[in-house]
């Protein structure tokens, strides 16, 4: 794969990848046999603590590798929680505690449930539509605390977890707390910015199933023929490809910006700016560029038989993970809004 | 991965956001002089030449050109930079705009030395405006029908035909027209056209400007008479002009000009919403400034290839086309989100006005310097569909 091929950690992920869970075979897969080893080799190499500082006993890549090895997962929409560990144990070493083994899942209650930390340490409240909830060794909450954000780490076993279902057939898990005792707590420090840090990794994940999308869209359109020739011939066909295209760019852009923004650790409305366009812009490219993939694809695209819909269910399934593009719109309408007309610009040009 | 669609998130070096403030305190210095009113539909010729004095001045008119010609050697980002904050301020630009973008360019790097040593320090002293004079009746995407027609003649051409569409020729010194100098061949039917720099000025050129839906006379009808024009006025290969063409494209299509254009529209738009607590104004508009955001990360992004001298042309078809798409639906997105508002929450009158100049100018944008559909046709080049 020519891209990101001169960062190694990329090309290694990319490896694993391909060797463990090859599109072709996850998409025949019923029992999800493969994950096992999947996510045996992902932990031995270290990519769940990639976005760990050394010090701390990670990896120490920077935030911007991190995010491009997510990039490499959306390519091959790894379905192991891979994007959930590496976010926790960043959360966790962020606000000075223990990293750990296993898979950890993040809980980020905005926008629409709410989790309070009581001085004793105890956590009460809800976390709506957990990816992996149920697969968790511990969770890593962002929680309200007497004195602002609180990072707390949680035993699933005293959290009640209700199952649900992505659209992309992974789990999607309600966590609902009532008074369990954290196992560790800190407060948050940098680590309150793991909202920002949820969304840039869908928004990435997102951007490599587009580019996926691309490459397999665009081969499938060259060896596919009809009226004798084959479609990619077709100039309506060409059209609707190059849409794809701008799309996946669109998408590659918006979350390369939004990763470079958070690797060079800055805050504020500048963050809040590449964060959200990063959510909105992936999450509109994803329904566009699923669109166009299965309409190219024709017939045999969505039949459960044929990989294409690892990409394109996985693509939108997390456009509704970390806040959906109102949720994040909203946010910058909300900015943009107050400082009125003088101001949208100066913060536009500042990136 | 076969298709390597790459735009890294390229940020403008510090001395890049010096100089934009530097261009901000010019802009604002020049408005409270009057030199131009950013409200303004259009500008008049005086205007519009002493812009190009003042900017001159400055010297951010060919600025990244070689020092040889009168250029500082200056970055493709800085002029960006310059570019953008032009744009944004509606600064009357239309005297050098089009020769700095691209026909000082095309001249640097195909025009004969006496041509450079000559008319690339005018257009540099913010004196020489150039137009382009691909477009004719019978020939626009398709310009390899163009049929106006330059016969070799003792030490030089005569041109005759016409060129149509011809942005600023009512004004323009120079043009940098295409013209036919023999039949295309049956295996390649680009051969045959040759690009001249045409002076203005020359005897036998008729100009008729004509009128746009928005009531702005911006582009025009140029006739050729039996025009002369001397040998040296050929910019590179006799019947070559097809091999020349694709590099520029880059330059002329990823710039900031290709989604800002309706910024006003914008601007008339926050001014009127500013403050509002209806979560589905926010909303709307925080989509259109996540998509925005992007498109300008996009062209930053094929700015710093520029730079960096590769030749984007994939990816600067990419942003214009996202980028005209966006700025013409700009008006209509903002028309849905504000019929939410009261009457009685905003100047209607005035809003209503800015917004129908936008909406008029709006189906120019995906047609001039390449169409919608032309430019999906190089993207699934670059794709290798093609
Ligand atoms: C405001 C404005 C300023 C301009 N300024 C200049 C200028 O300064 N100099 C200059 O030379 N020209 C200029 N133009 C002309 C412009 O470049 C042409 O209008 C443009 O290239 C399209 O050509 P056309 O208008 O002849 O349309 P056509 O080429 O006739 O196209 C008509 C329609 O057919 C479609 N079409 C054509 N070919 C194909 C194809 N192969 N596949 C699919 N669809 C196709 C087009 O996309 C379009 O929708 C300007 C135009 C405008 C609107």
């Amino acid at each position: 794969m020519a891209l990101d091929s001169d960062d190694i950690h990329v090309a290694t992920a990319e490896r694993i990848f391909s060797d463990r869970a090859d599109l072709q075979t996850v998409a025949h897969d019923r029992d999800g046999a493969y994950r096992a080893s999947l996510w045996q080799a992902v932990e031995e190499n270290g990519l769940t603590i990639a976005m760990v500082p050394e010090e701390a006993g990670g990896v120490g890549l920077t935030l911007e590798e991190a995010f491009s090895l997510l990039r490499a997962a959306g390519r091959h929409a790894v379905s192991v929680p891979l994007a959930e560990t590496m976010l926790a144990n960043w959360a966790l070493a962020a606000a000075g505690l223990e990293i750990r083994e296993g898979v950890l899942v993040p809980l980020v209650p905005a926008p629409r449930g709410h989790l309070a930390i009581d001085a004793e340490g105890r956590v009460t409240g809800v976390c709506p539509e957990v990816p992996f909830g149920r697969e968790a060794g511990a969770f890593v909450a962002l929680c309200d605390g007497p004195d602002g954000p609180v990072i707390a780490l949680l035993d699933p076993a005293a959290c009640r977890i209700e199952e649900g279902t992505a659209l992309s057939y992974e789990p999607l898990d309600w966590v609902h707390v009532e008074g369990a005792p954290a196992m560790a707590s800190a407060p948050a420090g940098t680590a309150a910015a793991l909202p920002e840090m949820a969304a840039t990794a869908r928004a990435n994940q997102i951007a490599g199933a587009l580019e996926r999308m691309l490459d397999a869209t665009v081969q499938y359109a060259q060896d596919r023929r009809a009226f004798e020739r084959p479609i990619s011939k077709f100039q309506a066909v060409q059209h609707l490809l190059a849409r794809l295209g701008e799309e996946c760019a669109a998408a590659v852009a918006a979350a390369g910006s939004a990763a470079d923004t958070l690797s060079r650790g800055e805050t504020g409305d500048a963050l809040l700016l590449e964060v959200a366009a990063a959510k909105v812009r992936c999450g509109e490219a994803a329904e566009a560029a699923s669109g166009i993939a299965h309409q190219v694809h024709g017939a045999i695209g969505i039949t459960r038989e044929h990989a294409l819909h690892r990409l394109t269910l996985n693509a939108l399934a997390w456009r509704e993970d970390y806040g959906t593009e109102a949720h994040w719109a909203l946010k910058l309408g909300q900015l943009v809004s107050a400082g009125g007309a003088d101001a949208l610009w100066p913060l536009l040009a500042s990136r | 991965m076969n298709v390597a669609l790459r735009f890294d998130p390229v940020r403008l070096p510090d001395h890049c956001q010096d100089l934009r403030q530097e261009v901000r305190d010019f802009l604002r210095e020049q408005v409270v002089q009057g030199v131009y009113d950013p409200t303004a539909r259009s500008h008049g010729y005086e205007d519009i030449c002493r812009f190009a004095k003042a900017v001159s001045e400055r010297g951010w008119i060919g600025m990244a050109w070689p020092r040889e010609y009168g250029g500082q050697e200056r970055s493709f980002l800085e002029r960006y930079v310059v570019s953008e904050e032009m744009l944004v301020a509606r600064a009357p630009t239309r005297r050098y705009f089009v020769a700095d973008r691209q026909s000082g360019p095309t001249l640097i790097r195909y025009a004969s030395e006496p041509i450079k040593q000559r008319v690339l320090p005018q257009i540099i002293a913010g004196e020489a405006m150039f137009c382009i004079g691909m477009s004719e009746p019978n020939s626009g995407s398709d310009l390899f029908a163009a049929q106006a027609k330059a016969t070799k003649v003792d030490g030089g051409w005569r041109l005759n035909g016409a060129k149509i569409w011809t942005t600023g020729a009512q004004h323009a010194d120079y043009m940098i027209g295409l013209f036919r100098t023999s039949q295309p061949t049956r295996e390649n039917r680009r051969h045959g056209l040759t690009s001249f720099l045409v002076d203005m000025h020359a005897d036998g050129i008729k100009v008729s400007p004509i009128e746009m839906i928005n009531g702005v006379m911006e582009f025009n009808e140029v006739l050729f008479d039996d025009v002369f024009l001397p040998d040296e006025n050929v910019i590179g290969e006799i019947d070559g002009a097809w091999k020349q063409a694709t590099s520029e494209l880059a330059y002329e299509r990823s710039g900031p000009e290709r989604f800002l254009e309706t910024f006003g529209a914008m601007r008339a738009f926050l001014t009127a919403v500013e403050g509002t607590d209806d979560t589905r104004l926010q909303e709307g508009l925080g989509r259109l400034i996540a998509q925005l955001h992007t498109m300008r990360r996009m062209s930053v992004s094929v700015a710093g290839m520029l730079e960096a001298g590769r030749e984007p042309v994939t990816e600067a078809s990419i942003v214009k086309d996202l980028g005209t798409v966006w700025d013409q639906a700009l008006p209509k997105e903002l028309r849905t989100l504000i019929s939410l508002m009261d009457y009685d929450q905003y100047d209607v009158q005035a809003y209503r006005e800015r917004m129908d100049f936008y909406t008029r100018m709006a189906p120019k944008l995906t047609i001039q310097g390449g169409t919608t559909e032309i430019l999906r046709g190089i993207v699934a080049r670059g794709l290798g569909l093609r």
